[in-house]
């Protein structure tokens, strides 16, 4: 009991230093932006889409002629919420940053905006101009956050407390409020710029297409057990660390063996024998991404099972949809999952025992592998019952998985209830100590 | 606790009424798709679609088509498929019952000359191309372009074509203006964007590119030059790459679809080769793999 105490108490101490303070608070600043998103991504890519999950199982192109209208409108919803998420995360951060040093500094979130903004917008090409909007989306919010803290600090620094809320100064004044900040301004911007141009030159050269090929050729290769375990590992412990842009990658991963294995179950009507049954698609996200990366839907189940805080269930109901549809952002932000030590040992290690258990499912012939295509936005308890070609076994083993998952992350839910605890306690006592 | 009790309980009834549903919802169709897609795999037929140049309509390979039919005697079905600018798809024609190597014609209402109508039209094929895998069951077939429609192809493969099963196996431009009317110093628009996005062109692919010539220079309308800049697209990219260039009788831009020599290449090269017979119980060469792009 004792050294349970000791763990709450390093818990708490960590959940009060500065960075984690500022993170923790932009995501949950930005979780009603993450989650109308979520919902609006679902509405685009899993129901109105035909390649989507609900758009298949429905055969929504059949019966509903204006689904790419559809798909396209909520499309756009989900582009400027959690497709923009990082800009956003750098205004917010930095803006908490200054006020963290109780400053009010106006400019400021626009400024790191567009520091961030300006980091990654690029034009320049050797062949043709195009823009990654890939960097401003919610995979990049880590980076996003740690630019605005930084343009916090720099502002904390070199910047003076200017104020426009006050009506009653006369406009020379506001004006001159303004130019006292120019300092940092131009200090911040003249690092973004620095970054920008480093950047450019590594486009100018086609760098960064020669490691994205490398990248490409290596993964294109064969897999074998250990790396598809390293890689389900990469991809949860970057999703903690709050830079999901690995999972993007895996989806194209060892195509090849995909289709050697989908050619071999279609001429021989079986996927017992197929030559790669172990791939990482299979295992990854036929048993590893229940309701998303780390397990989302079973944290999502064990904080409506045992949390005692009505915040943390309120969040888990409202992003239940999302999660069930594999879009795990919501809880993730909402429950602050991320840099959040308490989740970071299920969140990593859960994936990786569910697909030993699977893989030896598999290896003593109790399922099949997985190897039939299974449309975007599969839930994750149902991705191994499609990806064999509907074997109600499958579906019967993904639950018991989950039902291990869900037991498994329970602890770990009531840990972060006494921290929770913990820090409300504290927060009642300073301020009761302020009042006196 | 009488209230965490109950909380538990719409948990679990949530859950497996979403689990229950989608399920069913998801049972239903993965069986659907994978018999679909068994059929396919065990569908003999593999057409030979077809695309027109510029100015011209569904009818212009129908000497063509004749000739071939009365050469190798197999009955090959012509059909045509016609797409209008508002995206109705009209066919006339249709597939005889167990050909396996039928004859498609996809043509166009907007058959107009320039970069910016390729674009539209290989969209447009695109939606035929479509709507045409999904009636027939087919999982390889060859392509053959006539002057713009090669380059309506070379679009489609780089932008549009992107099927898990279906295999293009050959393809096959005559007298397709790569760089327009250009010299070959003078690189188009069109023909820089063609080298950038090559490699997203099919890798098994085995290309043929027919120049006419009547004048050492040009078949009349398309130099030669112009052509042969199929290289810079196809060659080092495809699994093969082959250049020919035919003179004499009917080796003018549009008499070319009827040329004797023309019509040899696409008996010899195009059509008859070997099935990719479905690797009934034999491992995959590296050639056969109908489903790697």
């Amino acid at each position: 009991m004792a050294n349970s105490e000791k763990i709450v108490d390093a818990l708490v101490r960590f959940r009060q230093l500065s960075f984690i303070q500022i993170i923790q608070r932009t995501m949950v600043t930005l979780f009603p932006v993450a989650l109308i998103g979520s919902f609006a991504g679902i509405l685009s890519f899993v129901c109105f889409s035909p390649d989507g999950f609900l758009g298949s199982v429905l055969y929504i192109k059949h019966w509903l002629p204006q689904y790419r209208f559809l798909q396209n409108l909520f499309g756009d919803v989900s582009v400027v919420t959690v497709g923009f998420l990082a800009p956003y995360a750098a205004f917010v951060s930095a803006q908490l940053t200054v006020r963290q040093h109780h400053r009010e500094i106006p400019s400021i979130g626009i400024i790191a905006m567009a520091c961030y903004v300006l980091g990654f917008y690029h034009s320049i090409r050797p062949a043709g101009n195009t823009v990654d909007m890939r960097y401003y989306t919610a995979n990049w919010f880590i980076v996003g956050v740690v630019v605005g803290y930084l343009v916090g600090l720099i502002f904390v620094k070199f910047g003076h407390q200017t104020s426009i809320n006050n009506f009653d100064t006369k406009s020379n004044d506001i004006l001159k409020s303004t130019f006292t900040n120019l300092t940092p301004i131009l200090l911040a911007l003249l690092v973004a710029f620095l970054f920008h141009l480093c950047y450019a030159l590594a486009r100018q050269t086609g760098l960064d297409v020669m490691i994205n090929q490398a990248v490409t050729a290596a993964v294109d290769s064969h897999s074998n057990y250990a790396t598809t375990m390293l890689m389900a590992i990469l991809a949860t412990v970057l999703t903690w660390l709050g830079f999901a842009e690995s999972i993007s990658i895996s989806n194209e991963m060892f195509k090849s063996e995909l289709f050697a294995n989908l050619n071999y179950a279609l001429t021989h009507k079986t996927s017992l024998n197929v030559p790669y049954p172990f791939t990482p698609a299979a295992l990854y996200n036929g048993f590893g991404q229940f309701g998303g990366v780390g397990l989302a839907l079973a944290l999502l189940i064990a904080i409506l099972w045992v949390s005692h805080h009505q915040n943390q269930r309120t969040v888990a109901k409202t992003s239940a949809i999302p999660v069930f549809f594999n879009t795990n952002l919501p809880l993730t932000m909402g429950c602050v999952v991320m840099l959040n030590p308490i989740y970071v040992l299920p969140f990593v290690l859960l994936p990786l025992l569910n697909m030993v258990l699977a893989s030896g499912l598999i290896m003593f012939h109790i399922i099949s592998p997985l190897v039939y295509p299974a449309p975007y936005g599969t839930p994750g308890v149902l991705a191994a019952l499609v990806e064999t070609d509907g074997s109600w076994w499958a579906l019967l083993w993904s639950l018991v998985l989950l039902a291990i998952d869900v037991l498994a992350y329970i602890p770990f839910v009531k840990l972060a209830d006494r921290v929770e605890d913990r820090l409300a306690g504290q927060r009642k006592a300073g301020e009761a100590h302020g009042q006196h | 606790m009488d209230n965490t009790r109950r909380r538990r309980w719409w948990v679990l009834i949530c859950l497996f009424l979403a689990i229950g549903i989608c399920a069913a919802l998801a049972g239903r169709w993965t069986n659907r798709n994978v018999d679909q897609m068994e059929t396919r795999q065990r569908s003999p037929m593999s057409p030979v679609i077809m695309i027109p140049g510029s100015s011209a309509s569904v009818n212009r390979f129908d000497t063509l088509v004749k000739k071939l039919n009365a050469l190798d005697h197999q009955d090959h079905s012509l059909l045509k498929v016609k797409v209008y600018n508002s995206g109705r798809i009209v066919y006339t024609g249709k597939i005889r019952p167990r050909d396996r190597e039928p004859f498609i014609v996809v043509g166009f209402e907007n058959n107009h000359d320039g970069y910016s109508n390729i674009k539209l039209q290989a969209k447009m094929f695109s939606r035929a191309f479509n709507q045409l895998k999904s009636r027939y069951a087919f999982n390889n077939f060859k392509g053959i372009g006539h002057s713009n429609g090669g380059l309506i192809y070379t679009y489609y493969l780089e932008h549009y074509f992107n099927e898990r099963q279906i295999k293009i196996t050959r393809l096959l431009t005559i007298a397709s203006p790569f760089n327009f009317a250009e010299p070959i110093n003078r690189k188009t628009e069109m023909l820089r964007d063609f080298e950038k996005n090559r490699d997203k062109l099919p890798k098994n692919m085995i290309v043929y590119s027919i120049a006419g010539s009547e004048n050492y220079v040009e078949d009349g309308l398309v130099p030669v030059s112009s052509v042969e800049a199929g290289k810079y697209i196809y060659q080092g990219v495809v699994k093969s790459y082959t250049q020919v260039t035919v003179t004499g009788k009917l080796a003018q831009h549009s008499a070319l679809p009827q040329n004797k020599q023309v019509i040899l290449l696409i008996q010899r090269h195009v059509l008859k080769h070997r099935q990719p017979q479905q690797n009934r119980g034999m491992p995959t060469t590296g050639n056969n793999n109908k489903l790697s792009r």
